[in-house]
């Protein structure tokens, strides 16, 4: 699913961002990616979503050899993964239907196939009461369950989550990584950064640190999990 | 693409457009100025063509005699001029009939100048000449010129040729406006347009994350443009119809000869060419400011800290 291989990134302002960064995620895994600020998870994700490329190494997301994929193409490597946003990123003066159903036009699905799918994936992240409000009026947990809905409508093979319990409240964390316990459950791979060590002690995942650019522990490596 | 993509897109247009409306009428404002100046020159040199092409066709010289000249010594000169080779025929206006017609084109208003018909006329006797060959107008203009008691005659080719330089002069000016302002309304335009992708660069990244193709981030933006122009080329071609059908009744009453090509045989020429020229400057606006925000952007979602 993800292969990261002897993969390395300097930016232009000479930052070396990743350092000989290995890392292999299985189709249907759970991994929580921890580590300090500046660590290298950020470019971990821009490279996975083909924002950045690498300096050397070599990496494979869903199936595809990101050195081999040209800048049209990126669109439609996005579209095998999900983003969830430490700040929403939702569109205030959308109803909540219509932040998910966004996400389904822009890849061009008929209204038909939207009017199906975007009550059901409500429906299933608990929000199918509130699909006429409006982001403001919901609270923190309820903005990232509609995130959630948005990253999960068009059925990617990945979610990724930056930090997506970063801006709410403690209690409503755990309901959010147990969302995404579920939706991991239904066979999608779940890629959360995260700095909350109570979270990841808490659910009994696969953890991989970064530090300083490069992999420094890794429990499955290590034979924690099974 | 689907039916409904391609309205959502319209749609999204359509919004972009009202949710930044002081900016949009700036550019449609600055797009119908250029339009409208562009259209006059052009609607002004293809009527100096007109008027030329009249004037060519004419074939006929008007003399006018000096002052001096009596009803017996014009008939001489009549006789004089109708023995010139390239001649056909000749008619003489006196003094009072050129008058009355004066009068008369002048209708109502020419009531106050009756008291000229007598003998306080300052027109002259005058012959209207009309010519074998007009290729040898020239030759025949100076042969009639020479003969004693011509005080002048009416050259078209001295009009002509003020025309031309009028003509060449309105060309020339129209260009440089033009030109200028075609800059300022694709400058104005793809700055509107800039603006609108500004105000949703939030709705952007996440077309990008969720893998949202630059063809399809840039269609409303395009729509945007188009509709702009549109509306540009719309307004310009209805004010400058307006505006040329009121100057070529006043010229037309003003110099009885020169008939103004008619409003209604040009009317859609205007329209279809002005809808046109608009769609092209607002699609051309919005490629440039389009392009710019996507390659300033590249492949970002601009998301991760």
């Amino acid at each position: 699913m993800i292969e990261f291989k002897n993969v390395s990134k300097t930016y232009a302002n000479g930052t070396r961002a990743l350092r000989n960064f290995n890392l292999s995620v299985d189709k249907g895994e759970f991994v929580f990616i921890v580590g300090s600020s500046g660590a290298g998870k950020s470019t971990f994700l821009k490279l996975i979503m083909c924002e950045e490329r690498p300096e050397s190494g070599e990496i494979v997301v869903n199936h595809h050899k990101l050195s081999q994929v040209k800048q049209r193409d990126i669109p439609y490597l996005r579209r095998t993964m999900g983003i969830v946003f430490q700040d929403f990123r939702l569109i205030n003066h959308m109803t909540v239907y219509d932040n998910v159903a966004f996400a389904m036009r822009v890849v061009g699905a008929s209204n038909k196939v939207i009017r199906k799918r975007v009550p059901y994936i409500l429906g299933m992240v608990g929000l199918q009461d509130k699909m006429k409000r409006k982001p403001p009026e919901l609270s923190g947990g309820e903005q990232q369950r509609v995130g959630l809905a948005r990253a999960l409508v068009n059925n990617p093979k990945m979610i990724i989550a930056d930090e997506p319990t970063g801006n709410i409240d403690p209690e409503l964390s755990f309901e959010i990584v147990d969302l995404l316990s579920e939706i991991n459950r239904r066979g999608t791979t779940i890629l959360m950064v995260t700095h909350e060590h109570n979270l990841v002690r808490h659910f009994n995942r696969r953890i991989v640190e970064i530090q300083s650019g490069t992999v420094v522990a890794d429990s499955a490596a290590e034979g924690v999990l099974a | 693409m689907t039916f409904s993509s391609l309205l959502y897109l319209l749609k999204e247009g359509f919004r972009n457009i009202w949710s930044n409306r002081t900016m949009s009428l700036a550019s449609v404002g600055v797009l119908v100025s250029c339009l409208l100046l562009t259209g006059a020159a052009v609607l002004f040199s293809i009527n100096v063509g007109q008027a030329m092409q009249v004037m060519e066709d004419q074939n006929s010289i008007s003399v006018y005699l000096n002052d001096d000249v009596g009803t017996a010594e014009a008939a001489m000169i009549g006789r004089e001029i109708a023995q010139l080779p390239n001649v056909q025929d000749t008619v003489f206006v006196s003094k009072n009939e050129a008058m009355q017609e004066y009068l008369d084109a002048l209708g109502e208003d020419g009531q106050v100048l009756e008291d000229l018909l007598g003998d306080d006329n300052p027109l002259p006797h005058a012959y209207r000449v009309s010519l074998r060959d007009v290729s040898l107008y020239q030759e025949t203009a100076d042969q009639i010129s020479q003969i004693d008691g011509v005080y002048r005659i009416n050259d078209y080719t001295e009009v002509a040729s003020m025309l031309t330089r009028i003509d060449f002069l309105v060309r020339i000016v129209g260009i440089v406006i033009v030109v200028f302002l075609a800059v300022v309304s694709l400058f104005i335009i793809s700055n509107t347009i800039r603006v609108t992708m500004f105000s949703r660069r939030l709705e952007i990244s996440i077309m990008k994350s969720v893998g949202a193709t630059n063809g399809f981030i840039r269609i409303p933006f395009l729509v945007e443009g188009m509709i702009l122009g549109l509306i540009s080329g719309a307004l310009g071609s209805g004010l400058l119809l307006i505006i040329y059908s009121q100057v070529a009744g006043a010229v037309s009453g003003i110099i009885a000869a020169f008939q103004p090509i008619p409003t209604s045989s040009i009317a859609w020429w205007i329209v279809l060419t002005f809808l046109a020229a608009g769609v092209l400057f607002g699609t051309v606006g919005g490629l440039i400011s389009i392009s710019k925000f996507l390659k300033k952007e590249r492949g970002e979602i601009n998301v991760w800290k």
